[in-house]
């Protein structure tokens, strides 16, 4: 399989998976939205009530915004690629197009790459890039709106330099954030191939089955608790993530800063040995299932 | 020639119930095989057993290759058009020519675009928008468009109108039937197919009850209809089908010479959809 057929089964799964895009344009509408219509309401008040708005920081930086919008960017992009890796094989072998893709020269292998690299990688740079278009628009009608209430930061807003680098961090880190968690995703795409064997309605219960009874029974059998503290080792940089909206830039920067450091990990490539073995058996599996009768 | 279908006691079930069950033949390089049999036969199963779409028991071989271990790598030289629709309709034509100019090997652009240009499909349609009759033809410029060895035809017209089937077969004949090629269609709509044929394989209840050349096919079976009053005298003789027909009775032997016959009624070239009846009423051997 060379890079040119390659391409064309990577370009298949954004043909077909029509949110791959939408779901950024939406959201970037969404926010846009809000922002004016938040900057419209503090315009109006202050003008209406004569409040002189004082912001909190003396010199914010533009980088901020791009900081907070990653944060629920990231978010969604995390949910997304779940619901993705957990379907996308399974709903593969229940569509009627199965027989036809299943008759071309592609072997299961490509297929199945051509998955894991729309979801890891693809999805995540345009979600980056729709962040980053966001990000300059909200920008833009922030400076506005300071400008008009009198204050005068856009020299500090669009500082060149210091944008730059968080656009860079940002989009190491959204690809790094789903490396991470790939050996979750990597299970999710194995159950979404295994639950087509056994002709299962949703491979839901068998993702979210299995590692809750391992959860349960390890303790009880073997007195340890490896499994669990793993997989809150694999949630840890979530939680950096999540705790960004209230930060200020110093710190949020930072801890994005922490999140493009995930390969230093010993974990992140032994998280990646385990996510190979897991696609390995969703080749394996998608290989063996059937087309409907 | 060469055997590009090669299939030994393949047989197929599905948790307790036997869909083929023993099932050997050959298919040789330039034939066109009808692999007839009435609804529930095991026609496609068979089919989608040699392009490794099943798993099965029993050895086969497609174009030398396993096929459930070399799927994709035989599907370079076979095409396909299944018995149910099959594309993904959430495609535009243009993106599906695109596609397969880029996943296909054998494919050319400028055949499908010349197929296409014939017929009422737009480049920029979505599939979904698109009739079944034009679905059908789409998927036929497709193959065609594939420069393949063996093509593979499973109830390809059913629910067309009669226009549109006899434009489907045309088309097989003028683009695809070069004599070098070689093509199997599954399917009980007998009559359409029946002039197209060189070989015949008749499947019943997951087993072959007649693999032959179409030339002994009409050597075996004799049709006669009885002059009158001699009736009676070719019931005797054993007949494997008797039927009414413009006030005559006409009647079906298997492997009966023709001065046999001679006597007692005019002897016609058999019709293929009497001697799949007659056959199918047989128990597989």
């Amino acid at each position: 399989m060379n890079a040119y057929r390659f391409a064309a089964l990577v370009r298949r799964e954004l043909w077909e998976r029509r949110w791959f895009i939408r779901t950024w344009l939406i959201l970037s509408g969404l926010l846009i939205v809000c922002g004016l219509a938040g900057l419209t309401l503090v315009g109006f008040f202050s003008k209406a009530f004569s409040i002189r708005v004082q912001p909190q920081i003396t010199h914010p930086g533009g980088g901020i915004v791009f900081l907070a919008l990653a944060s629920i960017f990231g978010t969604i992009l995390l949910l997304r690629l779940t619901v993705y890796f957990l379907h996308t094989l399974h709903d593969d072998r229940m569509d009627r197009s199965y027989v036809f893709w299943k008759s071309l020269p592609v072997s299961d292998t490509a297929t199945v790459a051509s998955k894991v690299f729309a979801g890891l990688i693809v999805v995540p740079l345009i979600a980056w890039v729709c962040l980053i278009v966001t990000g300059i628009l909200l920008l833009f009608l922030l400076s506005l709106a300071t400008s008009f209430l009198g204050h005068h930061f856009w020299g500090s807003f669009w500082a060149f330099g210091p944008l730059v680098s968080v656009w860079f961090y940002l989009a190491v880190a959204f690809i790094l954030l789903p490396l991470w968690i790939f050996p979750l995703f990597a299970w999710m795409l194995l159950c979404s191939a295994w639950t087509n064997q056994w002709r299962r309605r949703s491979p839901f219960f068998m993702a979210l089955g299995v590692p809750v009874v391992i959860i349960i029974l390890e303790p009880l059998l073997l007195g340890t608790h490896l499994f669990s503290r793993w997989l809150g080792h694999l949630f840890s940089p979530l939680g950096q993530m999540f705790s960004l909206v209230r930060g200020h830039e110093v710190s949020m920067t930072r801890r994005w800063l922490e999140l493009t450091h995930l390969p230093a990990h010993a974990e992140f490539w032994l998280g990646g040995l385990v996510g190979l073995a897991f696609i390995a058996g969703a080749i394996y599996f998608r290989h063996r299932s059937e087309s409907s009768r | 020639m060469s055997s590009l279908v090669e299939a030994e006691r393949l047989t197929k079930r599905y948790k307790n119930q036997l869909v083929l069950d023993q099932v050997s033949f050959t298919v040789e390089e330039g034939a066109i095989v009808g692999l007839l049999g009435p609804n529930g036969a095991g026609k496609s199963t068979l089919i989608q057993c040699i392009l490794g779409l099943l798993a099965y028991e029993g050895r086969c071989r497609t174009l030398g290759q396993d096929p459930r271990r070399s799927r994709h790598l035989l599907m370079e030289n076979v095409t396909y058009i299944p018995d149910q629709l099959s594309l993904p309709l959430w495609l535009s034509v243009d993106q599906l020519l695109r596609f397969m100019r880029s996943i296909h090997p054998r494919f050319s652009y400028n055949e499908a675009e010349r197929f296409l240009n014939q017929t009422e499909i737009k480049g920029a349609t979505k599939l979904y928008k698109l009739s079944k009759g034009m679905l059908v033809q789409l998927h036929l410029a497709l193959v065609l468009a594939i420069d393949s060895r063996l093509l593979i035809l499973d109830e390809p017209t059913l629910g067309l109108d009669v226009t549109r089937r006899k434009l489907f077969w045309k088309q097989i004949i003028d683009d695809y039937c070069d004599g070098r090629r070689t093509l199997i269609i599954a399917t009980h709509l007998i009559p359409e197919v029946e002039h197209l044929l060189s070989h015949l394989i008749l499947i019943n209840h997951g087993g072959i009850v007649l693999n032959q050349s179409m030339e002994s096919v009409m050597e075996r079976y004799q049709s006669v209809w009885a002059f009158p009053g001699r009736a009676d005298a070719l019931r005797a003789q054993g007949p494997i089908k008797e039927q009414e027909a413009l006030g005559r009775t006409v009647f079906l032997f298997e492997g009966r010479s023709k001065q046999d016959l001679l006597p007692y009624g005019e002897i016609h070239q058999p019709n293929l959809s009497d001697i799949f009846e007659a056959a199918t009423q047989r128990k597989p051997s």
